[in-house]
């Protein structure tokens, strides 16, 4: 696929959120927008409200949540889920502690990141979510707090370009 | 009688040009610990609110995220580079060889029409204070940031300049530790600089 024979606007899209052309397939496949997406540092990362939609296309079905581990008090949850689209089936675990997670809801995270890689996998779109974006369930576990510290505070940073790039691009197009 | 222990790179255009502030009232500041009382802080309040904004379209621009930024920055210092007095510096970014320095201009008002060189004074004193630490700098990107327009000029390391400046920092120094008679204006600088307007998304300055 040739991004000159793209749409403009697709181009400019692909461009500005980094599409590979698999990416882009996926996004018309279901018909997708620029709102569905959540600019991360020009990468493209749908937004949960997006997945639901894709899910609600394909028609995945979804079992009960199972409760790996629950402690609300000190903000820890994991929680599992099948999904089922026609003959194939996949699960996911979804994961939130303090070292993932800084709202207030972990148990509703942990189910939105579970819902989200269900639906990654089964549909095979080759991005992140915005859910597992929202923390870094990849970094080096630690046990210092020096380190949880220094992590904290790159999420904050982050959190607050990612606020800003959408401001400026507000303040720029008003 | 208690002296500063370091000289700050944001302060090298008044330690050695007595821009803004004069060598001798900076020298009194300085040999008594004191302040410049700044009447009106908007200027500087609006910088702090938006140097993320300055940051974000960096980043956006190229895809990359530099250290040391907003909550990660970081004050690196040579301690005792001249007569026990060391040179320190903040810088709000540095991305490979490249340092980050966010100007939001008038309030938000309009971008530089030209590169301001009382800036020169900072930046080339952040690359010498940075290198000296042992990182490799090549230049620095200085993004004037508004909300409307950005401008973003590339200054390429400048040995010839950094001497000079060097110069001119041992000068006050020795006038703050050893009581040395310091020239209120000293020669300017007579050499070229590498200074390029690599971005710029207004047409007007940023006037609105």
């Amino acid at each position: 696929m040739k991004l000159d024979k793209l749409p403009k606007e697709d181009q400019e899209l692909v461009k500005e959120l980094g599409m590979t052309s698999h990416q882009y397939e996926w996004h018309k496949k279901y018909n997708l927008e620029r709102k569905s997406y959540w600019d991360c540092f020009g990468k493209a990362v749908p937004t949960h409200p997006t997945m639901q939609r894709v899910a609600e296309t394909e028609g995945i079905i979804f079992g009960k949540y199972e409760v790996v581990e629950c402690d609300v008090h000190r903000g820890i949850v994991v929680c599992q889920v099948t999904g089922t689209w026609g003959d194939r089936q996949c699960s996911a675990l979804g994961e939130a502690h303090p070292r993932n997670n800084k709202n207030a809801y972990p148990t509703a995270m942990a189910q939105k990141r579970a819902f989200d890689r269900v639906v990654t996998e089964l549909t095979n779109s080759g991005m992140y979510t915005e859910s597992d974006m929202m923390g870094d369930d990849f970094a080096p576990s630690s046990g210092f707090k020096e380190a949880e510290q220094e992590e904290q505070r790159k999420k904050t940073n982050e959190q607050a370009i990612a606020e800003a790039i959408a401001e400026n691009k507000e303040y720029e197009s008003d | 009688m208690r002296v500063i222990e370091n000289l700050r790179s944001s302060m090298f255009k008044s330690y050695c040009m007595g821009l803004r502030t004069s060598r001798k009232k900076q020298l009194e500041y300085d040999k008594t610990c004191t302040q410049k009382k700044i009447w009106d802080t908007k200027y500087i309040d609006w910088g702090t609110k938006h140097e993320v904004n300055g940051v974000a379209k960096w980043i956006k621009l190229n895809r990359k995220m530099p250290k040391y930024i907003l909550d990660e920055q970081e004050s690196f210092v040579i301690p005792g580079w001249h007569d026990g007095i060391g040179l320190s510096t903040t810088p709000d970014g540095l991305s490979g060889t490249c340092l980050i320095e966010i100007k939001c201009s008038a309030m938000g008002k309009n971008t530089y029409s030209e590169f301001p060189e009382e800036h020169l004074w900072q930046v080339y004193g952040q690359q010498m204070i940075m290198s000296h630490q042992g990182h490799d700098i090549e230049k620095t990107h200085l993004v004037n940031w508004t909300p409307k327009h950005t401008k973003i000029w590339e200054i390429q390391r400048n040995q010839d300049y950094e001497d000079y400046m060097g110069s001119l920092l041992k000068d006050y120094i020795e006038g703050l530790v050893h009581d040395k008679k310091l020239t209120p204006k000293p020669e300017k600088y007579q050499g070229k600089h590498k200074i390029e307007l690599i971005y710029n998304n207004g047409d007007t300055n940023g006037k609105i």
